[in-house]
């Protein structure tokens, strides 16, 4: 991928534009701020398009590709904290707290029963810590009901 | 004397009970966190703000255990670097040198005892330092205008973006996306939403937590999952953890001398305790000469960076408290639960918060010697912690991940936020590109828009009154120094070395 050492630099160039073609609509003027909300948001992004250039000339020698197996690995990590967001309110914190865990531990190469004992552990943990000793609320999901 | 008197004071704070069990929760955890590789300080740090926030721990409280834990960390970083060779934090890499090399003859008890000892000259001596200095710069900075304010913020990022990583251009990038994310959401100013692509949930803003645990905390995860091995399995055999007072006596002056660098160097933005501990260690090769074996086993390789790199940490809060500028990632989480506390760090906070400043200075020497009891006698219980195993040890940082973001606001948007900014980060970590100066950006975006407008509102839109004191075009000048200096000095240095070689 010869194309690989400009890509940071392309990637961060093109924010830069977007953000400040973005920044041209915010136009708000009172005479005690001259400024207004959009020259902020200019000067980030002078400094992404400075910061841009110079890797892209420079180049940005592309990461070492990942080892067999590992972004399949990540996939599955990412999915599941995705899956958790949706699933905390249904489920509860418990529940979900116990499958995630235990999903995550699988994947790190746990075996399934000590990883499911370990995630029950560290939800109730967690649950007692936060509701009885901290008094935040977290979701009981269906237990409640 | 007024300075001791204040601090009687602080002790009469730091000596309540609940500032007394939260000193030691946090210097407990400092300590764990800083020796678990990849954890780090920054994650426990944001992890708890949203506790503390919901609890309502006073601010001196609130303080006394956050800074517990960041200084609790630097004595820690120092167990896995000497037993495993794996730093818990950057400004353990030094310690490694000879801390390791110690392990592998069977002195790995000696190196633990000396970097305890060491760690507590350095944490306790620099307290003397913050007690004196920090109210003669909030004095000095009392003339700061909004002009003055601006570049010295500049000044912070560029010393930053000099040290951070090995790529100035990469780390401008870096802070010019921390500051794009602090302008997301509603402008106080004018109620004009910015960047928010009508998510009402981004009307409030990027909150600090969910990013830094994103980005620090859940990349990691990632990290480790994308590694096939993790770490080593060493015997961890280090024998007694005790050190000969010949031993001791032979390092005062090693322990001194990096107390005293360590310091000097913390209170310059961007350092840290990282080349604190670096500039301690060279120095003490030069001033042992021939006769000494570093990089073999030298005691005085492990005390000089351990007594830097905890006076560093000291020294790093003086900015932080008297300017309200962070010098690192760490720092700058720590600015932003001051300010979500009600507090404005600044020239003024000594005199407004009295018990927060000095509250936080006596409790530091309470911390330390909780620190030095932790470390000695008490050193094989975090050993223990060093052999979980990683399928326990990494589900168990993402669960405290989604426990401390669900905290901000009860909010499964910013759970999924969060592993947004975790994939974000594992591939700027992946390409080289560093995160304190994002984190950075992100907390002193508003307070840097904020005077910046300020200071065109009073000129009227004049941009010359940036440049119009001789204190503001120092900062500027400085700022540039900083920033090109180095830059400059190691291409000069490395004729032929491509650019990338440059370590």
């Amino acid at each position: 991928m010869r194309g690989g050492r400009h890509l940071a630099g392309l990637a961060i160039l093109a924010l830069a534009a977007a953000v400040a073609l973005e920044a041209r609509t915010f136009v708000v003027s009172f005479p005690t701020d001259p400024l207004g909300p959009g020259a902020f948001p200019l000067v980030a992004a002078a400094l992404l398009a400075l910061g841009g250039g110079a890797v892209l000339l420079e180049g940005s020698a592309a990461p070492d590709p990942l080892p067999p197996g590992a972004l399949r690995r990540i996939v599955l990590a990412t999915g599941s904290f995705v899956a958790y967001a949706l699933l905390l309110a249904p489920l509860g914190f418990v529940t979900a707290t116990t499958l995630e865990f235990a999903a995550l531990a699988i994947l790190f190469e746990g075996r399934i029963l000590p990883s499911l004992g370990a995630g029950l552990g560290f939800a109730l943990a967690l649950f007692f810590l936060f509701v009885y000793g901290l008094g935040l609320p977290l979701p009981l999901g269906f237990l409640a009901g | 004397m007024e300075a001791l008197r204040l601090l009687g004071e602080g002790f009469g704070v730091a000596l309540q009970p609940l500032n007394l069990a939260l000193a030691f929760a946090g210097v407990f955890t400092g300590t764990v966190v800083g020796m678990l590789p990849g954890i780090g300080p920054i994650n426990a740090i944001a992890m708890l703000i949203p506790l503390i926030f919901a609890v309502g721990l006073p601010p001196e409280t609130a303080l006394i255990l956050l800074a517990g834990i960041y200084y609790g960390s630097q004595y820690g970083n120092s167990i896995s670097t000497i037993l495993l060779n794996v730093p818990g934090t950057a400004a353990a890499v030094v310690t490694a040198l000879d801390g390791y090399a110690l392990t592998r003859q069977g002195r790995g008890g000696e190196a633990l005892a000396m970097s305890a000892v060491a760690s507590f000259v350095g944490g306790t001596l620099s307290i003397v330092g913050l007690v004196f200095l920090a109210p003669v710069l909030a004095g000095w900075a009392i003339r700061f205008g909004p002009a003055e304010y601006f570049a010295l913020m500049i000044f912070a990022f560029s010393a930053l973006s000099s040290v951070a990583g090995n790529s100035v251009p990469k780390a401008l990038a870096a802070t010019g996306f921390g500051l794009l994310l602090a302008t997301v959401g509603m402008d106080p100013n004018s109620a004009v939403p910015r960047y928010t692509f009508g998510q009402l949930k981004l009307f409030d803003g990027m909150d600090f937590v969910v990013v830094t645990i994103g980005l620090f905390a859940v990349s990691e995860v990632f990290l480790v999952l994308q590694a096939s091995r993790w770490g080593q399995d060493a015997s961890l055999a280090y024998g007694r953890v005790t050190l000969a007072l010949a031993d001791l006596r032979a390092n005062v002056g090693t322990m001194l001398r990096g107390s005293v660098s360590g310091f000097l160097v913390g209170v310059l933005p961007g350092a840290g305790g990282t080349i604190a501990s670096f500039v301690a260690y060279g120095l003490e090769e030069k001033v042992a000469g021939d006769d000494a074996r570093f990089g073999e086993g030298e005691l005085r390789g492990v005390a000089a960076p351990e007594a830097a790199n905890n006076a560093a940490t000291t020294g790093a809060m003086i900015p932080l408290l008297t300017l309200g500028i962070p010098g690192s990632g760490t720092t700058a989480v720590l600015l932003g639960a001051l300010l979500g506390l009600g507090l404005t760090p600044g020239p003024l906070l000594i005199e407004r918060n009295p018990e927060v400043f000095w509250g936080m200075a006596a409790s530091m020497y309470v911390g330390n010697a909780f620190l030095l009891l932790l470390n000695l006698p008490l050193v094989g219980l975090f050993v223990r912690v060093l052999r979980l195993p990683r399928w326990v040890l990494m589900p168990g940082v993402a669960a405290l991940s989604f426990v401390a973001v669900y905290a901000v606001n009860q909010s499964a948007f910013d759970l999924v936020l969060m592993t947004a900014f975790g994939i974000l980060g594992f591939v700027m970590r992946r390409s080289g590109f560093p995160l304190a100066p994002v984190i950075l950006g992100l907390v002193l975006g508003p307070l840097m828009e904020k005077n910046l407008r300020r200071a065109l509102a009073l000129s009227a839109g004049d941009w010359s009154v940036m440049f119009s004191s001789g204190l503001a075009v120092s900062l500027w000048v400085l700022a540039a120094v900083s920033l090109l200096g180095p830059w400059i000095w190691r291409r000069r240095r490395l004729p032929d070395g491509g650019v990338g070689e440059v370590d």
